[in-house]
C-alpha cells in the first residue's frame, strides 16, 4: 500500500476513499476480470454448438423417454445405437459441460466471502493500516463504506454477468431433465437467475462482517468459508418451501400424474374428511385385496401428490434472492453500527 | 506468536527441537482444534449415516443385493405386476442415502483444497509477510530445520486426519456400492474420496500451498495459487484417470448381442468411454465417427462405408482397475508432493541473505 497517495485526492475530496479502495485492490480485480471474460467465452462457444446440435438434429421437443420424436427412433429392434440415440450421447456431452460449469459457478458465491470479503478489513485492522486511514480526515463509517462499495459493485457486476450467462445457455434444454440436471436441482438453481448474485453479496458482507469481529484474516476467511456453505446448505433445505405448492388429486388406484418437468415433493392418500395420509399407509401388506381392506379402514378415497410446476422457477429465485439480500442488509448494517461503537 | 519457547533451546540437541515443536504447536493450535473437530464431526456422521444404511439393509433383508439383480437372497426382485417390498426397499434406500453418500464425499474431495489453502499457503507466507521469520532464523536452529518442523508436525496431523476420514468413507462406500450401481466409480467422488488416492492428495495441496507461500512471500496471493493450482490438479487428475491403466474392451457376437458378456461386468464396470462396430478384419469403427449422419438410412450408409459389421465392441475399466488405479494415482501424488517438498528445502537453503531483509 502506498501512503502518499492520500494527500492527492485532496482536489476531489469525495472520491478519496473510493480512489484509494480501486488502487488497493486493483491485482484482484484485473485478475477477476480476465478469468470473468475467459468463462463468459467458454460459456458462449458451448451455448452456440449446443444450440446448433439441437437445430441441425431436430432436437427439439425430444426427450429421452420418449421412444420416438419427429419420426426418428430412439434405440432400433437389435439395441443398435440409432441417429437420434447417437444425438442424445453427444448433447449429453453438452449435459455434462453444463453440470461441470454450474459447480465451478456454485463454489464463487464462498470464494468472493473468502478471499475478498474477509480480508477486506481484517487485514487492514490485522497489519494496523486501519489507524492510519482512521487518523486522516475522512470519517470510519465513509472509509468502511468505500472499502465496501467497490468490491460490492464488482461482486455485483461479475456475478450477474456470470448467473445471466449460465441461465442463457441453460435456458434452451430446461425441459430436457437431464440426469442431476433439472430446474430445481443445485444446478442450475444455485447459479442461475438473481439467487447466485444475492448470494454472493451476502457472502461477501458475511466476510466483510467476520473481519471486522475477529480482526484476524486468516481464521475470518475460514469461519466466512464454513458459514457461507452452511448458509447454501440451508437455503437447500428451504427450497420446497419458498413458493406453496400445487396438489394434484387422482382416484385411488391411478397414479397422481404431475407434469413432466414438475418437481415432484411427495405424495400420499387422502380420507373422506379431507386429512392427509403418509404415502407409506398400508404399505407393508403384500396382498392387493389385504391391501384395499387396510385402505377401507382408513377411509381412504383419493390420492394426492405435491409438486413445483417448472413456473414457479422465477418466483422461488426472487424470493431466495429476497432472503439472501435483507440478510446481507441486516450484516451491513451490524458492521456500521459496530465500526462507530469501536472506540480508536 | 511467543517466541518464549526457544528460550528452552540449551546447548543440548534435544530440547532445541522441542523448543521447535513447542513453536509450531503454539502457531496452530487453533487450526488444529479446528481441524480436529472437523474431522471427528465427518467422522461421527459417516459412522451414523452408514449405521442407519446397514441396518436398513439387513432389517429388509436386502444387503449384499445389488439393485440391477433380478434375485435378491432367492426372492425375485421386480415382479411383473404391482411393486414388491424389495423394490420399495431398494427406492427407500436412494431416497434416504444416495445425497449424503454423495455430498460427504463431496465434500471430502473439498478436503485437499481446504488444506493446501487454509494450513499450507499461510504456513510460511504469514512470517516472510510479517517478518516473525527474522526472529526465529536469529536462534540457535538452523534454517532447514525450522522448515523441516513447520512442514512435519501439520504435515502429520493432516495426513492422520484425511487417512481417518478415507478409511471411514471408503467403509461406507463399500457397503453402499452395489445398492448405487450407477454411480461410477471413476468419478470425483467416490475416486477421489476413498482409499490411498484421497488420503495421498492431502499432502500434495499442502505441499503446493507451502510452496506458493515460500515463493510468493504473501499470505493471501499464495492462497488463491494454491486453490487456483489445487482445484486445476484434482481436474487434471481426473481427465488423467481414464488413461491410468488400458481398458478392457468385450466385443459381442455376430448379430450384435452381447450374450456371453455376464451383466455385472456391465453394472459393475466403469464406462462410458469408446464404442462402436468392428469391421470384418476386426478393427474398430467407433460410434462417434458417423455422428453427423441424419436418419436411419444416412446412418446405416455412413457405417457400411466404413466397413462396420454388426459386432458391436465396448472398451471399459472393469472393477478389478480400480485398486490399481488407486495406487496409481496416489503414486503419482505423493511423486509430486516430495519435489514439492525437496523444492522448499532447497529454496530455503539457496535464498540469499539480503533478500530477507525485503
Amino acid at each position: 500500500m502506498s501512503t502518499g497517495t492520500l494527500s492527492r485526492p485532496g482536489t476531489r475530496a469525495g472520491l478519496g476513499p473510493l480512489w484509494l479502495a480501486w488502487r488497493r485492490r486493483r491485482t484482484a480485480l484485473l485478475t477477476g476480470g480476465v478469468l470473468i471474460l475467459a468463462l463468459a467465452g467458454y460459456i458462449a462457444y458451448q451455448r452456440t454448438g449446443m444450440v446448433g446440435l439441437i437445430r441441425d438434429r431436430n432436437l427439439a421437443g425430444c426427450r429421452l423417454w420418449y421412444p420416438e420424436c419427429h419420426g426418428m427412433r430412439l434405440s432400433s429392434d437389435n439395441g443398435r445405437p440409432t441417429p437420434l440415440g447417437q444425438a442424445f450421447g453427444e448433447l449429453n456431452s453438452y449435459r455434462t459441460a453444463l453440470l461441470y460449469t454450474g459447480r465451478l459457478l456454485l463454489v464463487i458465491p464462498a470464494v468472493i466471502g473468502a478471499f475478498i470479503g474477509a480480508p477486506l478489513v481484517a487485514r487492514e485492522l490485522e497489519s494496523g493500516t486501519a489507524k492510519l486511514v482512521w487518523s486522516q480526515s475522512t470519517g470510519r463509517t465513509r472509509w468502511l463504506l468505500a472499502t465496501l462499495a467497490v468490491p460490492a459493485a464488482a461482486t455485483l457486476a461479475a456475478t450477474s454477468l456470470l448467473a445471466a450467462l449460465f441461465t442463457w445457455w441453460w435456458w434452451p434444454v430446461r425441459g430436457m431433465v437431464f440426469d442431476e440436471v433439472s430446474w430445481v436441482t443445485t444446478v442450475p438453481f444455485e447459479v442461475a437467475g438473481p439467487a447466485p448474485v444475492a448470494l454472493s453479496l451476502l457472502s461477501l458482507v458475511l466476510g466483510t462482517a467476520f473481519g471486522l469481529l475477529l480482526r484476524r484474516t486468516v481464521p475470518a476467511m475460514a469461519c466466512t468459508l464454513a458459514l457461507t456453505v452452511g448458509a447454501m446448505y440451508g437455503l437447500r433445505r428451504l427450497r420446497p418451501h419458498l413458493v406453496p405448492p400445487l396438489t394434484t388429486t387422482v382416484n385411488l388406484g391411478t397414479y397422481a400424474e404431475t407434469p413432466d418437468d414438475a418437481w415432484r415433493l411427495g405424495w400420499g392418500y387422502l380420507n373422506r374428511s379431507g386429512d392427509r395420509l403418509d404415502e407409506s399407509t398400508c404399505n407393508t401388506l403384500d396382498s392387493t385385496r389385504s391391501r384395499m381392506r387396510c385402505f377401507d379402514r382408513h377411509q381412504v378415497v383419493e390420492q394426492y401428490a405435491d409438486y413445483h410446476p417448472m413456473s414457479h422457477f422465477w418466483p422461488m429465485q426472487w424470493i431466495q434472492a429476497g432472503i439472501c439480500l435483507a440478510v446481507a442488509a441486516a450484516l451491513a448494517a451490524f458492521c456500521l453500527w459496530w465500526i462507530r461503537r469501536r472506540r480508536a | 506468536m511467543s517466541t518464549a519457547g526457544l528460550r528452552l533451546a540449551g546447548p543440548v540437541a534435544r530440547p532445541r527441537t522441542r523448543g521447535l515443536v513447542w513453536l509450531v504447536w503454539r502457531q496452530h493450535r487453533a487450526a488444529l482444534w479446528a481441524g480436529l473437530a472437523l474431522v471427528v464431526a465427518v467422522a461421527a456422521y459417516i459412522l451414523w449415516q452408514r449405521a442407519q444404511m446397514v441396518g436398513y439393509m439387513r432389517a429388509h433383508d436386502i444387503d449384499g443385493c445389488a439393485d440391477w439383480q433380478d434375485f435378491c437372497h432367492g426372492k425375485r426382485t421386480a415382479p411383473r405386476r404391482g411393486t414388491d417390498p424389495i423394490t420399495d426397499a431398494y427406492f427407500h434406500l436412494r431416497d434416504a442415502y444416495r445425497t449424503p453418500l454423495l455430498n460427504t464425499g463431496r465434500l471430502l474431495i473439498a478436503l485437499p483444497a481446504l488444506i493446501g489453502v487454509f494450513v499450507g499457503a499461510p504456513l510460511f507466507a504469514r512470517e516472510l509477510e510479517t517478518g516473525t521469520h527474522q526472529l526465529v532464523w536469529t536462534q540457535s536452529v538452523s534454517r532447514t530445520r525450522w522448515l523441516a518442523a513447520k512442514l512435519a508436525l501439520p504435515l502429520a496431523a493432516v495426513l492422520t486426519g484425511t487417512t481417518v476420514l478415507a478409511v471411514l468413507y471408503t467403509w461406507w462406500w463399500r457397503a453402499a456400492r452395489v445398492q448405487f450401481s450407477d454411480i461410477a466409480w471413476g468419478t470425483a467422488v467416490p475416486f477421489d474420496a476413498t482409499g490411498p488416492a484421497a488420503v495421498a492428495l492431502a499432502p500434495l495441496s499442502f505441499f503446493l500451498g507451502a510452496a506458493a507461500g515460500l515463493l510468493l512471500r504473501r499470505t493471501l496471493p499464495a492462497m488463491v495459487a494454491t486453490l487456483g493450482i489445487t482445484v486445476g490438479v484434482q481436474y487434471g487428475l481426473g481427465a488423467l484417470r481414464p488413461h491410468l491403466m488400458t481398458p478392457r474392451t468385450i466385443v459381442s457376437d455376430a448379430t450384435g448381442a452381447f450374450a456371453r458378456t455376464p451383466s455385472e461386468l456391465f453394472y459393475t464396470s466403469w464406462r462410458g468411454f469408446t464404442e462402436g462396430f468392428l469391421t470384418r478384419s476386426g478393427e474398430k469403427v467407433p460410434s462417434d465417427r458417423c455422428s453427423s449422419a441424419v436418419g436411419d438410412d444416412d446412418w446405416n450408409r455412413c457405417l457400411a462405408r466404413l466397413g462396420a459389421t454388426k459386432r458391436q465392441y465396448e472398451e471399459l475399466h472393469p472393477a478389478s482397475h480400480f485398486w490399481p488405479m488407486q495406487w496409481i494415482q496416489a503414486g503419482i501424488c505423493l511423486a509430486a508432493a516430495a519435489a514439492l517438498a525437496a523444492l522448499c528445502v532447497w529454496w530455503i537453503g539457496h535464498r540469499p541473505a539480503a533478500k530477507e531483509a525485503t
